[in-house]
């Protein structure tokens, strides 16, 4: 009987796995082979037993054989697209479409998505705007980086930042080689614009003839000045209008040049009128939020022909072509240092540095720059570890996908585009809404910012920031996209191995593990730094300035200087009484230089019995009325204070606890005597008391030694005015101001401030760095919430059946919670033991920006830790419960 | 080298010469490479059918059943016009090899 070959080939070959008629086929084509073997066999004259076996030697190895038709009979792969058919422009055309649609198909997914990287993009680009404006781009002047300002340090007290003279300022200007134009520019001074009935009070500049050349400033009218203008000899009466004065007040009048104002009772030549844009940004206006609406040659200043000792210009110049800045400064100090051997008195106790104008300007808000540029650096890391994490789980969801496109020929790297591009659209997406919002951003900023650091400059939104926000999309894109592209496609590759995807998922969840450690990490850091501020901004507040600032009102006027010192009393006490007269009004003082105001002047004392000192105490000298301590608050502290009927000859003198603790340690103060350095052949002054210590800088800055002369010596010409009223004063201020003016109508009165208002500007920098730090600090912390919610969910998710089982083997719900604790605390503790490492570095580089507050404090870092820790726990509490409800034969049958 | 490991890449142009002139069957096929090369080169069944599959994908050559009077129903395979195509080009490419080769070792004048 002839054997049935096709059943002896059915018996023995393993199953191809192939479509049956296709498997069919092979089995009839392999059994004609054998018979036609065993007939030939036959045919040969073997016996059939004989025949069978040579038919059977035909096949050895079934198994191999199986393996061999099973490779040859796949779906052959088609061969890889080469590039040059199908451009990359259409392949990222493509993959574009196609994420567009996975976006649209989960649109939960894209909300989240966008609006985080939305929020990263547009927190970065308005920051990046902000400090780009003031401290980041070079100064709008020509060769602004060869400009290099001249600073005088007091010895011993480099919290001080002296002025320099002018005589010291033309020996600098003829002995130096490496500087050329080495400018003077005069502290900011008051005058009054008179005519058309109305006096103005304007902020002037009296400036060398060289500044406007220096900084290439050509006039929009007319001239700058010229060099016999500016001559310490014979000034000339000249000035120069700002662009927003020409408009103001003389109407964009085109023929101005050559006009006369009426300047504090003089008149003066108008030669030019600046262009609109330019604003000057060095000393003396770095840091403040002036606006100088009159130039003046340097010469015409009052103070122009004064001696060496006194101090009222700031300095800088220009580096000659051929010199570099580090000779320029090597020279600057030894010039100095010939100035203070050679002039003693004048110079002794100084030192004489060069600085680099620009970062003399913009270095004060260098570490407050960093910190925020660091801030908002890791706020969009931490949106880009969200974006990561969230395509990272959608790539384990659609494992099976990517598998068939593997199978299909899809080679790697085409892998990898298509994922990447999935990433820059949801990328470009988030940098569309957050230059949205980084436009919104940066009016809030501008309109609540402190006006001192952001008045310098036109901030917006310009091509510096659009081009900013397109390098953070594009890394954005590759931040997020690389993790989960490269996760996806080591996946795919074992997923062709292994049947099921479980090693993907693994994998997937270490790199989430990751992503959400480096959360909670970089959260845990905002956090920390924003307590750290936080405590300082608090510390700060709690400082006592030495006043009750509660219903203030100060006004700053200006007396004609013209006028005697009888007239100034009168006008003055006309003031008072007027201001008295109105309801509500409870007291009136007045005073030289108000605190808050960052004005000063210091004088040097001789001390009675200690003529011989070799360092005269220096102290700050303020002119005020019998009132002024009473109506500021400002204790006695012993002996009294000035009365109103004091005569004019009377030479009484009012000292500060601190100068009574620096100075008359050990004894009593009162009825000493002292006598001013300035004044050595002048009268002794004898000290009738004490008055408690006030912080005159700002309320992070240390008192100073104060000294108090009653203004019946010297009647002020440009008295402070501090009004006290038995209720919040806001509504007075209208009333208060007309009452001044009423007296003379040329009087100006200026600076009408909230005394509350000026204490609290002079922390309105520091409590706007909190706030942007602690704003970017809490979405940290959601963003870290949203991360570690998303890794527990897809944990739970994946342990569904693990679960199942435990609880189907008794397992209380509450081990099943500890469960997802105990895994939340894994993924928390090592980014909270990283954080707390990043947060005390952060905090140590950017100590400068604390205040009495160590970089260590525990307060704080437990504070942070437990933030963390219960929002952690809330992050894990929802997956948890989810994971109780487990119902145990549901999460079997799954299997 | 080894016939046989000569063999693995030189069967794909072999099995196409061989169907140059005519449609064959699997056994057939086996049965020429055996007579043809001397008994020097022989294909195991494991080998010769995954091989014609596999030109059969490729679109080389295309297998059909045929049924003659008196014989049994058998699987022919003939060339088809990219088959012929590639045994051209096959030919060409080892004609360049074997001369490149012989010029080298001038193993013609071994025998």
């Amino acid at each position: 009987m002839r054997p049935d070959w096709t059943q002896y080939v059915r018996l023995r070959l393993p199953a191809l796995n192939l479509r049956p008629e296709r498997e069919q086929d092979v089995i009839a084509e392999l059994a004609e082979e054998l018979g036609q073997a065993y007939q030939e066999a036959l045919d040969s004259g073997l016996d059939a037993e004989a025949a069978m076996r040579r038919a059977e030697s035909r096949v050895k190895d079934w198994k191999l054989l199986a393996n061999e038709l099973r490779a040859a009979n796949r779906p052959a792969l088609p061969e890889i697209e080469p590039p040059r058919r199908e451009s990359i422009w259409s392949c990222i055309r493509h993959d574009a479409r196609y994420s567009l649609r996975m976006l649209r198909l989960n649109p939960g997914f894209a909300a989240i998505a966008i609006l985080a990287l939305g929020f990263g993009i547009g927190g970065n680009t308005a920051i990046f705007t902000v400090v780009d404006h003031i401290a980041l781009r070079g100064l709008p002047y020509p060769d602004a980086d060869r400009m290099i300002s001249l600073e005088h340090t007091k010895n011993g007290q480099p919290e001080i930042d002296p002025w320099c003279s002018i005589d010291n300022l033309f020996d600098f200007r003829q002995r130096s080689r490496s500087l050329e134009s080495l400018v003077g520019v005069s502290p900011l001074w008051n005058v009054v614009l008179n005519g058309n009935g109305f006096a103005d009070r304007l902020e002037t500049l009296f400036v060398s003839r060289e500044f406007f050349p220096v900084l290439g400033v050509q006039p929009a009218v007319g001239r700058v000045f010229m060099a016999e203008e500016d001559d310490r000899v014979h000034p000339v009466r000249v000035a120069i209008l700002s662009h927003s004065l020409w408009t103001r007040r003389f109407g964009r009048a085109a023929d101005i040049v050559g006009k006369t104002a009426t300047i504090d009772g003089a008149g003066y030549t108008i030669v030019g009128v600046l262009p609109e844009s330019f604003r000057w940004r060095g000393e003396p206006l770095a840091g403040t939020a002036s606006n100088i609406d009159i130039w003046m040659p340097l010469s015409s200043n009052p103070l122009a022909r004064s001696p060496r000792t006194l101090r009222f210009l700031k300095p800088f110049g220009r580096v000659k072509p051929g010199y570099s800045m580090r000779q320029a400064q090597d020279e600057v100090a030894a010039i100095g240092g010939r100035l203070t051997t050679e002039f003693p008195a004048a110079n002794g106790d100084m030192s004489f540095a060069g600085v680099p104008l620009e970062s003399k300007i913009t270095g004060r808000f260098r570490p407050a720059v960093y910190l925020l540029l660091a801030t908002v650096g890791f706020v969009l890391l931490m949106a880009s570890a969200n974006l990561a994490s969230l395509l990272l789980a959608r790539a384990a969801s659609r494992g099976r996908e990517l598998s068939i496109r593997v199978a299909l020929g899809a080679s790697g790297g085409r892998l990898l585009s298509q994922l990447l591009v999935e990433s820059a659209v949801l990328a470009l997406f988030g940098g569309v809404l957050g230059l949205a919002l980084a436009h919104g951003f940066v009016r809030l900023i501008v309109n609540y910012g402190p006006p001192s650091a952001l008045s310098i400059a036109n901030i917006g939104l310009d091509w510096r920031a659009l081009s900013f926000t397109g390098a953070v999309v594009i890394l954005t894109a590759i931040l997020s996209g690389v993790i989960p592209a490269y996760r996806a496609i080591a996946g795919t590759v074992e997923a062709a191995s292994v049947r099921s995807g479980h090693g993907t998922t693994r994998n997937s969840r270490a790199a989430r593990a990751f992503l959400t450690t480096a959360q909670v990490a970089i959260a845990l850091c905002l956090l920390i730094g924003s307590g750290l501020l936080i405590r300082s901004f608090v510390r700060v507040l709690s400082i006592d300035p030495g006043f009750d600032a509660g219903n203030i009102t100060s006004i700053s006027t200006l007396l004609p200087s013209s006028s005697t010192a009888e007239q100034r009393t009168m006008i003055y006490n006309a003031i008072r009484d007027r201001l008295l007269a109105l309801p509500g009004v409870t007291s009136v003082g007045a005073v030289s230089r108000l605190p808050m105001l960052g004005q000063n002047l210091s004088s040097l004392l001789i001390l009675e019995g200690r003529e011989t000192e070799k360092h005269p105490p220096e102290v700050e000298f303020r002119a005020a009325t019998p009132s002024y301590f009473p109506t500021m608050g400002i204790p006695l502290i012993a002996g009294r204070l000035f009365d109103d009927r004091d005569p004019p000859t009377m030479r009484d003198l009012i000292i500060d606890e601190l100068t009574a603790k620096r100075h008359f340690a050990g004894v009593d103060p009162v009825g000493k005597r002292i006598r001013f350095l300035a004044d050595q052949s002048g009268p002794w002054y004898t000290i009738v008391g004490v008055v408690g210590s006030i912080r005159h800088f700002g309320l992070e800055a240390d008192p100073r030694p104060t000294i108090y002369r009653s203004v019946v010596i010297n009647p002020l010409s440009a008295p402070v005015l501090v009004i006290r009223t038995a209720s919040d004063p806001i509504s007075l201020t209208r009333q208060l101001t007309e009452t001044v003016r009423s007296v003379n109508a040329e009087l100006p009165a200026y600076n009408v401030y909230a005394m509350e208002q000026l204490v609290a500007n002079s922390t309105a920098e520091r409590r706007f760095l909190m706030w942007l730090i602690t704003a970017f600090a809490i979405s940290a912390l959601l963003l870290a919430g949203i991360g570690i919610y998303g890794a527990i969910s897809q944990s739970v998710a994946q342990r569904t059946q693990e679960i199942g089982v435990r609880l189907a083997l008794g397992a209380s719900t509450a081990s099943v919670i500890k469960l997802i604790f105990v895994e939340c605390m894994q993924l928390g503790g090592a980014g909270m033991v990283a954080g707390v490492a990043l947060g005390l570095i952060g905090a140590r580089l950017g100590q400068q920006l604390l205040y009495q507050v160590q970089p260590y404090d525990l307060p704080v870092l437990f504070g942070a830790l437990a933030t963390i820790v219960i929002f952690g726990a809330l992050a894990c509490y929802i997956p948890a419960r989810r994971a109780m409800r487990v119902d145990p034969v549901i999460a079997l049958r799954d299997e | 080298m080894k016939p046989s490991e000569l063999q693995q890449n030189s069967a794909e142009i072999v099995l196409l010469a061989l169907l140059e002139d005519g449609a064959r069957h699997g056994y057939e096929i086996a049965k020429l490479i055996e007579s043809g090369s001397g008994a020097l080169l022989q294909y195991q069944v494991a080998s010769i059918y995954p091989m014609l599959h596999r030109l059969e994908r490729k679109g080389m050559i295309e297998g059909k059943w045929v049924e003659k009077p008196d014989e049994r129903r058998r699987r022919f395979y003939s060339l088809t016009k990219s088959g012929r195509k590639a045994l051209a080009e096959q030919r060409l490419a080892w004609n360049e090899f074997f001369t490149a080769l012989n010029r080298l070792t001038r193993f013609s004048d071994a025998t």
